[in-house]
């Protein structure tokens, strides 16, 4: 989200400030005077500007060199006429003002080739006077300055000569910061109108990013017509589809819940009148009866077991299942687990025996991970041979940076074939399924476990032992420390 | 003869249950919504020894007829919920039910559970009616008085249900000792515990939230896997430093 903000904003901001310098080079390069004018581009392209200026030195051609003569010109006249009226003393005012208003400094020399302001004059100036005087050369450029000379004459037709100095560096940098300035304003601009550009069209999607997550995240009342405001385009749209998206999913996410309610309720009020009938039939019938009686207990017990598991299954597939984040200790809820599976052992002469190294805590749901433990122990009670040991571990194993509760339940029973290992957690799956019948189970359980282990963020495993038996290994992501307050 | 009421809108079931536990010595009162069961209760409160209320129930639900019923009578309560709503059933438990049974239930097991409930109110009445010497137990900051039935913890009242109030009452008795789960469930809830059966659990995280569940330093009461609970004396850890300087 914030890639695309970077992206749509810097995208457009040097899309315009390209723009903007290349129509300032069309601009330039259209207009020859003003090319000239640019004492910026001398920078850029100094030796052929130099060339031409040297080769047209003297008669100073171009629009700007004939401007800034004429102006050199009628200063030295001013000066000319200064001089002659008024004498030395308020030349140099004259000068000293000039100097002051446009950093030009001005010798003024007569016909003798004396100076007349009595300045000292450096060694630039004297040497351009007497190139002057012996080629003609009236334009000098040096890094620090850039000379001219301009011949005048006075009415009475007196000769002079005016060297004008002006700093260079002075002029240049002025037109430079100028140029700088154009480009920054052109650039903050831009980047505020890109910068909104970029929010504009990327805030929308950072809005409705966040309320999918948070749909994800299981918080089906979540909406974003609200947060988008009164904008209509093609993001607005899909907020409203969103909307609909979101709003359709929570009616059916809570009919489904509603009706998962209803079936376990109305599945469970005919049995809870069967098992009273059936109760009172055996006290008012004789002993002819009591076997079909028996049955008919046995069968409700089933069928009950089914809706129960049956209901449990799919309220853990359709989503409605909302997970716990409390720490569930899980050597006490194995215990627990152990000790009730341990009595249910016994019948069959068989135990149960529970190895933990040490503790973890699973972030999850008690009641979802006791079953899913439940079903992997009673399937291993149920067939585990007759006389032998139940094994449960729990351990802590930490891999990388997560730790994990791995707990591993092994019976020592048949087993189950190598191709059939897969398939243990689908329900209603069977391996012999006459044999597997009588044993009783709902053909759920471990799907349940599946289920569950994969909503606490684990999984499980199921693999012969070596020598015979099952192994089945429940991994969940664990914490270490005491969540008990 | 016990009279019980029915608070149940399966009013087939309610029949059943008439002809079903009445050669049990038993006389029912049916009643198909919460809220006229709730009037019954209250208005004929000596009249029954034993509420059985269904939690869902139309309009009313029986957590609000329970909440409303115990601001008001301690009639003993069993619940009949539905099997895989264990939130619900501790929700029940905390708010003062006597016990659950699941539905659909084992008809004998709800006699067991009846009988059990009303032997143990039937030992209460007759204690108040004698005075046998009530007493006061005082464990750490835990005071209990089996006249009054009050519990306070330094000196602060605190509201237990009856069940809680028993294995509270078995704990201090043994503080220090292990009680173990098949104690607690014969001592208070008049009978043994079936395999995965988690009343004693639910009662007693509900007892150790209400009491707090740490004193001072250590757990208040421990769990001793694979055996059951022990009250922590206070006494007793001091007494073990002492012994090891």
């Amino acid at each position: 989200m914030r890639s695309l903000f970077v992206k749509i904003f810097l995208w457009f901001w040097v899309a315009m400030a390209l723009i903007s310098f290349a129509s300032f080079l069309s601009a330039v390069a259209t207009e020859s005077h003003s090319f000239f004018a640019m004492p910026w581009l001398r920078f850029f392209v100094r030796p052929p500007i130099e060339g031409h200026l040297k080769m047209q030195s003297g008669s100073f051609s171009g629009h700007w060199m004939s401007v800034a003569g004429n102006s050199l010109r009628l200063a030295g006249q001013t000066a000319i006429g200064i001089y002659e009226r008024d004498g030395k003393t308020t030349l140099l005012d004259f000068f000293n003002e000039l100097e002051r208003a446009v950093h030009i400094r001005f010798y003024l020399f007569d016909e003798q080739n004396v100076q007349l302001t009595g300045w000292p004059i450096p060694e630039e100036v004297r040497e351009l006077s007497l190139r002057h005087l012996h080629d003609g050369l009236d334009y000098k450029r040096s890094d620090e300055s850039i000379l001219t000379v301009q011949q005048l004459i006075d009415p009475s037709g007196k000769q002079y000569t005016l060297i004008a100095r002006l700093p260079a560096r002075h002029f240049l940098t002025r037109d430079y910061s100028l140029l700088a300035m154009n480009l920054l304003i052109i650039l903050i601009t831009a980047g505020g109108v890109c910068y909104w550009l970029a929010r504009y069209i990327c805030m929308p999607i950072g809005k409705l990013g966040a309320a999918a997550r948070h749909l994800a995240d299981g918080d089906l009342k979540v909406r974003v017509g609200a947060v988008l405001g009164r904008r209509r385009d093609e993001i607005t749209e899909l907020g409203r589809d969103f909307d609909l998206m979101a709003e359709r999913i929570e009616s059916l996410i809570g009919s489904q819940k509603r009706l998962l309610r209803d079936i376990s309720h109305e599945f469970r009020s005919p049995l809870t009148r069967l098992t009273l009938a059936l109760e009172i039939a055996r006290r008012r019938d004789g002993q002819d009866a009591i076997n079909a009686l028996d049955r008919i207990e046995l069968e409700a017990g089933r069928l009950n077991a089914l809706i129960g598991k049956l209901l449990m299954l799919a309220r853990l597939e359709s989503g409605a299942e909302e997970i716990d984040r409390a720490l569930v200790n899980m050597a006490e809820l194995i215990e627990e687990l152990v000790t009730d599976a341990d009595f249910e052992a016994r019948g069959r002469n068989c135990k149960v025996r529970f190895v933990s190294p040490e503790n973890c805590f699973v972030p999850g749901t008690r009641e979802l991970l006791r079953s899913a433990i439940e079903n992997v122990l009673r399937n291993a009670v149920r067939h585990t041979a007759e006389d032998t040991e139940v094994m449960v571990t729990l351990s802590c194993r930490t891999e990388g940076k997560s730790l994990r509760a791995v707990i591993e339940v092994r019976d020592k029973g048949p087993g189950v074939p190598e191709e059939s290992l897969a398939d243990l957690f689908c329900p209603f799956y069977r391996v012999g399924d006459a044999r597997d019948r009588k044993q009783g189970g709902t053909g759920l359980g471990l799907a349940i476990t599946e289920r569950a282990a994969k909503l606490h963020g684990g999984q499980v495993r199921a693999a012969n032992v070596p020598g015979g038996g099952l192994s089945v290994t429940i991994d969940l992501p664990a914490k270490r420390e005491e969540g008990h307050p | 003869m016990s009279h019980i009421l029915v608070i149940d809108d399966d009013t087939e079931l309610c029949e059943l249950l008439a002809d079903y536990l009445k050669p049990e010595g038993f006389e029912i009162t049916s009643v198909y919504d919460g809220e006229q069961g709730l009037r019954l209760a209250v208005s004929e409160a000596g009249k029954y020894d034993l509420i059985v209320l269904d939690v869902m129930l139309p309009g009313m639900s029986g957590f609000e007829v329970l909440q409303h019923l115990r601001s008001q009578s301690d009639t003993p309560v069993l619940m009949l919920t539905a099997r895989d709503e264990e939130v619900l059933r501790i929700m029940g438990l905390e708010m003062g039910a006597d016990d659950y049974l699941p539905k659909p239930f084992n008809p004998r097991e709800l006699i067991a559970r009846a009988r059990a409930i009303l032997r143990r109110t039937k030992d209460r009445h007759n204690q108040h009616a004698a005075l046998s010497m009530p007493e006061k137990i005082s464990v750490g900051d835990i005071e209990l008085d089996t006249g009054t039935r009050v519990v306070n913890r330094s000196g602060e009242q605190i509201e237990l249900t009856s069940v809680e109030f028993g294995f509270l009452e078995m704990l201090l008795r043994a503080a220090g000792h292990v009680v173990t789960r098949d104690q607690l469930a014969e001592g208070v809830l008049g009978r043994a515990l079936t395999p995965y059966d988690r009343s004693v659990d639910v009662h007693l995280s509900s007892l150790r939230k209400k009491l707090g569940h740490k004193l001072g330093e250590i757990e208040r009461i421990k769990t001793v896997r694979g055996a059951g609970y022990i009250y922590v004396n206070p006494a007793q850890p001091d007494k073990d430093k002492i012994l090891q300087q």
